[in-house]
């Protein structure tokens, strides 16, 4: 048709376009190796902002560039008058702003910002602020960008209060938004801190969050920023550190103790162990023979215990606890019971039960709902274990069935999480002291809280599932182990339990002579019992496995 | 251009500028066909139009002139020597309208000083127009009060003031921050609404052509008291509403929020001051954020020429108050008239209607029942029924489910593109629009005729139309003609055609229908009353839209046409605004009070096949209708289009300047004169480089947003 306009076609297009990028690019090219030269003369003046300030207009995240520019900056902060220096900076803010249009998520550019910011003669924070408003109008999610404002709130004298409204406004227009739920939980203790709890949030204003936090999983439970947000609400009770189990054993020369909550012993905290009123010197272990955070450490004392009493105490800073090794006793140890279903809810929630029950209530409401959303139920099972982990045993383990057919995808998070709520009813139903724990028959995928049991002289874990068993170095005192029917390859960290004299190991996955290495170390070693392994179709294993355990007096293959 | 310049061979004439028609002719003339676009009136977009205070008067005084004045018998004899052997006319009716029962009314006091008790100042029209119930263009009633002298002085006079208001906006332009000065330039005496019609000393014909062959005239027309707008965003303008709060009590928030206005008592006098500030829309519609008028202007790049807001709110009536609807996520999130419960009941059920299809195991029993009764089968709450059921799916009690699914879904699906609500609305009113296509066809080489129109169609052999004879009696031939529906004479119309209309209430009044402290804008929809069958559409637009001057709202009500307007919207009136008999209201009545109102029909030939008795290659096409979007309007330009020219592209984006190869052909050298003009704006456009590429993240973060639902 006529008049029809005539257009390049895509071959010519790309073929124009392919000449201009050649083109932009030995300019590119020529200014940078320029730049370079200059920097390594240290030449800092006008020329250098000007050529800097064109390649970072095109390509702001060339932190060299910027890193230059602040030499630059600082060689004429030497050398200029106040006014000329303030030009100066005000010009690098407007080309900051212009290079952050392009580049809103450029670190470079924001970095240089704070530099800018810091070094300039009287600064606008106020301005920075609007900055701020201006590109969380853009993007509410830009984290850069709330990096910068946390940084200028600090400067510009906001009040948390005003942040805080900030975050109200951003939550409303969009509640999917970690940035703005994260700042509330800074916000909040500031402004409303808790007289009873150091870092935590007043009772009535924790209700108030509680409910926006509501409102947005009632609107949208699939909506993960909220569900974390009401986690965080829920809080975590901090323990105080102190010494809640103190074990000797006569043979072994050993002092054990257990913490309240894991620490590092010289740098956390100092123990002081005193036998018979003498202080004792010498080196503090984990039980997997390190010296990281722990919950168990391990004392050996340099003198012999003879067959007498022996009164053994542990000092820290404001609290000790000791405990008497009697005239002809092996061992002895000291630790308090705690209250039956208190023990492990610490870690879940700090707020009141009346709190926590109006949560599971709510919970439970969208859960009618909502039958089929894993936040629900995750935040349903946890509620349950903070209020009254036995009371609720059954039910939990039926919203895990649920939730892994939800979410087959963490099936094995989910399994783990049902070991561990198991392995606490067991350790509260069986008391801090039992010499005997019995864990048989529960589907246990992963060990737990090894370390309360760390006294227990037989422990039975026989038809679970386990295909490891981490933390096991932490039954110190363990004689008999009982794993018969799991799923083990090997023995790792057997060769850190000292007392052990009878293991089963019926029934498991082990087929290399290697997996039971470890047990050449166990010198107690008495009983063995490896029929079911896949070792045992081996020729010769028997005889391996002898010459490999001399002291051994039972093998049952 | 003097008429002796002007082309008289087209491959297409298309007459009146309603939003169909423009959409056509940019699209042909896309494609390179010769268009010549011709409108009798003297302003854009015919029925769609928009006009100031000013403007609106001159309307109103048009169409009760037109509505009484008497069509001139038509005499062949005189074209006689412009026709060819076995050539006949079709003679057009030259004073034809689709509008009837225009009546303006004034609930204010003259001026300040005034101690006149409120009046309706325009009964003399009102009286008129009561007199002639229903004209329309084929039963114009006798009156012979208003010769035809005074109608041209009127006209002239109109031309006069729209020169004066062009050389203004010459002196504004260029300065794109300083928008309101346009419009707070003092009035002259001159601009001033006159009730005399002065006599011009000019004769009609000399300024009557005005041919816009270039891009640039196209626009002035309505433009006149605004600024150009703002090409900063590539894809799409939509100014971000004002309704997000932006940092309350930070002391550097941007916007502060606006205090509620003390309620002002306007006189008429203060009111014809502003007559700049407002744009009154005789056929407002929204856009839906996803719907074809959107897909259209970003697929063409003809959103360049326009500028948006969103709706910001969605607006109920619910046991006697006027109350917000939740709609979005946000909304959801932070309505405080919902229950957690039934946020979770509101949200899952949206997310259901996002999909409905996939589950018609779900719905199927209830498919022909009402979508009401499905609704309360969901064991959805009584408010969250009247939310999805007036306000989201914009239905009524008798509307069966599938239909209500489906309005649902389509409400959603727009949600979030742009903002919480589906829906934008044109800054400086939906009449804007057809402009913008208009340009688009000036640019790639339309001509542009106002006040003129065709005087009759020319018919050769095999009943096909060959071109027309104009009022200026010029013959122009060409291949298609395709024109307003409204313009046609009875013999090519479809019997039915007349049957449907829609009624229109457009009102100026004192304060918001639900006062907040934002500028909002407002969609409402409200149950049908006297034997209507869909719902009555509520809009109303804050100063923000520049619709009307601070501390007024314009209201705009709208519902297929029972019987007059001012009948069929009685009931809505009476529910939203104060008694306007009552002089003292009381006080405890916090509804708007009307300032001044106008009522209108419009002939709604939406609904039928307009093109039953029309030659084949004349096309006839539909008016606004009383539809709340666009839909029709483009599904109907690009039937046409297809018709036309059956697979090439509608409306392709215009290629970037650097891919064109000009040619050395006078062809190009004419019609991209116009081009040329584009071209070196759109370099200015990207010379402006970063302040785009933010815009267009923006977009992309919004456009992500929009998937909520989905």
């Amino acid at each position: 048709m006529h008049g029809r306009l005539k257009v390049k076609t895509t071959a010519e297009q790309q073929e124009a376009k392919r000449k201009e990028r050649e083109k932009k690019m030995k300019l590119y090219n020529a200014a940078t190796s320029k730049i370079f030269q200059k920097r390594q003369g240290q030449e800092y003046d006008q020329e250098a902002l000007e050529l800097t300030a064109q390649i970072l207009s095109a390509n702001s995240d060339f932190y060299t560039l910027w890193n230059y520019r602040k030499e630059i900056f600082l060689a004429f902060k030497e050398k200029s008058t106040e006014d000329e220096l303030h030009k100066l900076f005000e010009d690098e803010l407007s080309f900051l702003e212009a290079c952050l249009k392009g580049n809103p998520k450029s670190y470079g550019c924001w970095e240089h910002r704070c530099f800018v910011m810091l070094t300039m003669p009287c600064p606008d924070w106020d301005r920075e602020l609007m900055l701020c408003n201006k590109y969380l109008e853009y993007d509410e999610r830009n984290f850069h960008c709330w990096d910068y404002r946390r940084f200028v709130v600090k400067r510009a004298q906001v009040t948390p209060e005003a942040e805080f409204e900030f975050t109200t406004s951003k939550i409303s227009s969009n509640f999917s938004n970690y940035s703005s739920w994260h700042y509330r939980s800074k916000l909040l203790p500031l402004i409303h801190p808790d007289p009873k709890h150091p870092g935590g949030v007043k009772d009535d204003v924790l209700i108030k969050e509680f409910e926006l936090a509501q409102n947005a999983f009632f609107t949208d439970p699939n909506d993960q920023s909220a569900w974390f947000y009401h986690r965080w609400l829920l809080g975590r009770a901090e323990k105080q550190l102190a010494i809640d189990c103190v074990y000797v054993s006569r043979e072994l020369r050993r002092v054990m103790v257990r913490l309240s909550k894991p620490a590092k012993i010289g740098a956390d905290l100092s123990l002081q162990v005193s036998l018979d009123g003498v202080q004792c010197t010498g080196e503090w272990t984990t039980p997997a023979n390190s010296n990281d955070h722990s919950l168990l450490w391990l004392f050996n004392l340099t003198a012999p215990l003879d067959g007498n009493e022996h009164k053994v105490m542990v000092a820290m800073e404001g609290s000790s606890r000791s405990c008497t090794l009697k005239d002809g006793d092996e061992k002895a140890s000291s630790v308090d019971e705690v209250k039956p279903g208190t023990l492990f809810s610490y870690q879940l929630s700090a707020a009141t039960s009346d709190t926590l029950t109006q949560e599971l209530d709510a919970c439970q409401q969208l859960y009618e709902l909502e039958p089929d959303n894993k936040w629900v139920l995750l935040t349903i099972m946890l509620l349950m274990r903070a209020i009254d982990p036995l009371k609720y045993l059954k039910e939990t383990l039926e919203h895990i069935d649920t939730i892994i057919k939800v979410d087959p995808c963490r099936t094995n998070y989910y399994k783990d999480l049902r070991s561990k709520f198991l392995i606490e009813n067991a350790i509260e139903e069986q008391g801090l002291s039992a010499k005997s724990v019995d864990l048989s028959n529960r589907e246990l995928t992963t060990l737990r809280h090894t370390e309360y049991m760390c006294t227990a002289e037989r422990i039975d874990l026989s038809n679970n599932k386990l295909s490891s068993l981490p933390g096991c170095e932490s039954f110190q005192c363990v004689k008999e182990l009982e794993l018969k029917g799991n799923q083990l390859k090997s023995c790792e960290k057997m060769e850190c339990l000292p007392l052990l004299e009878d293991l089963s190991l019926t029934d498991n996955s082990i087929s290399t002579m290697e997996g039971l290495r470890p047990l050449t170390l166990c010198s107690k070693l008495k009983k063995l019992n490896i029929m079911g392994n896949p070792l045992c179709e081996q020729d010769d294993f028997v005889e391996e496995l002898r010459n490999m355990l001399p002291s051994l007096d039972t093998l049952i293959t | 251009m003097a008429d002796d310049d002007l082309p008289r061979e087209y491959d297409a004439i298309v007459l009146g500028t309603g939003l169909t028609e423009c959409v056509i002719a940019a699209a042909l003339a896309r494609i390179g066909f010769r268009v010549l676009h011709l409108d009798r009136n003297d302003y854009y977009s015919s029925e769609w139009a928009v006009f100031n205070f000013d403007g609106m008067q001159r309307w109103i005084k048009q169409e009760q002139t037109r509505a009484l004045e008497k069509e001139a018998p038509f005499s062949s004899e005189l074209y006689q020597e412009l026709l060819e052997d076995g050539e006949v006319l079709i003679p057009l009716p030259q004073h034809g309208t689709g509008t009837s029962n225009v009546v303006e009314k004034v609930f204010m006091k003259e001026a300040p000083a005034d101690i006149v008790e409120v009046e309706d100042k325009t009964s003399k029209l009102s009286l008129a127009s009561e007199a002639a119930p229903n004209i329309t263009s084929q039963e114009t009633t006798e009156s012979s009060e208003i010769d035809s002298q005074n109608v041209d002085n009127l006209l002239q006079d109109s031309d006069k003031r729209f020169e004066e208001s062009v050389v203004s906006e010459t002196v504004s332009q260029g300065d794109h921050s300083t928008q309101s000065q346009g419009k707070d330039q003092p009035l002259t005496e001159s601009e001033e609404q006159s009730e005399n019609a002065k006599i011009g000393q000019e004769k009609n014909e000399e300024n009557s052509v005005d041919v816009a062959e270039s891009t640039g005239k196209v626009e002035e027309q309505q433009k006149s008291d605004k600024t150009e707008p703002n090409y900063d965003n590539v894809e799409f303008v939509v100014q971000e509403s004002d309704h997000k709060a932006q940092g309350a009590g930070v002391k550097v928030a941007e916007k502060e929020p606006k205090k509620p206005d003390k309620v002002r008592e306007w006189t008429l006098s203060e009111l014809k001051k502003e007559w700049r500030r407002f744009n009154l829309d005789l056929a407002p519609k929204m856009l839906y954020s996803r719907g074809s008028l959107v897909e259209l202007l970003i697929s063409s790049d003809i959103a360049k020429y326009c500028e948006f807001k969103t709706v910001t709110r969605i607006l109920t009536h619910l046991n006697g108050k006027v109350e917000q609807v939740p709609c979005s996520r946000a909304d959801v999130f932070g309505s405080k008239a919902v229950t957690m419960v039934e946020k979770r009941m509101l949200m899952k059920f949206l997310t259901f209607c996002m999909e409905y299809e996939k589950h018609a195991e779900d719905y199927q029993e209830y498919q022909e029942k009402p979508y009401t009764e499905f609704l309360k089968s969901k064991k959805l709450s009584a408010t969250v029924q009247h939310y999805i059921c007036q306000a989201i799916a914009m239905s009524t009690d008798k509307t069966n489910t599938i239909e209500g699914l489906r309005r649902t879904k389509r409400f959603l699906q727009s949600i979030g593109r742009y903002g919480n609500t589906p829906f934008l609305w044109p800054l400086y009113g939906s009449g804007e629009l057809p402009q913008c296509f208009c340009r688009m066809c000036a640019v790639f080489g339309g001509t542009y005729i106002l006040r003129r129109t065709a005087r009759a169609l020319i018919m050769g052999k095999d009943n096909k139309c060959v071109g027309i004879i104009d009022t200026e009696g010029l013959r122009m031939k060409c291949n298609w003609v395709i024109m307003e529906g409204g313009l046609a004479s009875e013999a090519l119309l479809p019997e039915n055609s007349r049957n449907r209309k829609s009624s229109r209430g457009i009102y100026i009044t004192d304060k918001s229908l639900c006062t907040d402290d934002q500028d909002q804008i407002t969609l409402m929809h409200l149950p049908p009353a006297n034997g209507q069958t869909d719902p009555i559409t509520v809009m109303e637009l804050s100063p923000a839209t520049y619709a009307c001057p601070k501390g007024l709202h314009v209201v705009h009500l709208t519902c297929q046409g029972c019987n007059s307007a001012e009948e069929d919207l009685k009931p809505a009136e009476d529910l939203l605004f104060k008694p306007v008999e009552q002089v003292e209201p009381e006080p405890t009545d916090t509804r708007p009070r009307v300032l001044w109102s106008l009522h209108l029909n419009q002939m709604d030939n939406t609904g039928c096949d307009l093109n039953e008795k029309t030659p084949e290659n004349v096309v006839l096409v539909a008016g606004p209708g009383a539809s709340l979007d666009f839909e029709h309007s483009i599904l109907e330009a690009r039937q046409v289009f297809e018709k036309i020219c059956p697979g090439e592209e509608f409306l392709p984006k215009a290629p970037n300047p650097e891919d064109i190869i000009f040619d050395d052909g006078q062809e190009a050298a004419n019609g991209d004169s116009g081009f040329e003009a584009d071209v070196n704006d759109e370099g200015a456009d990207q010379e402006e480089g970063h302040s785009q590429d933010t815009d267009s993240e923006v977009d992309a973060g919004v456009a992500e947003e929009g998937s909520e639902w989905s």
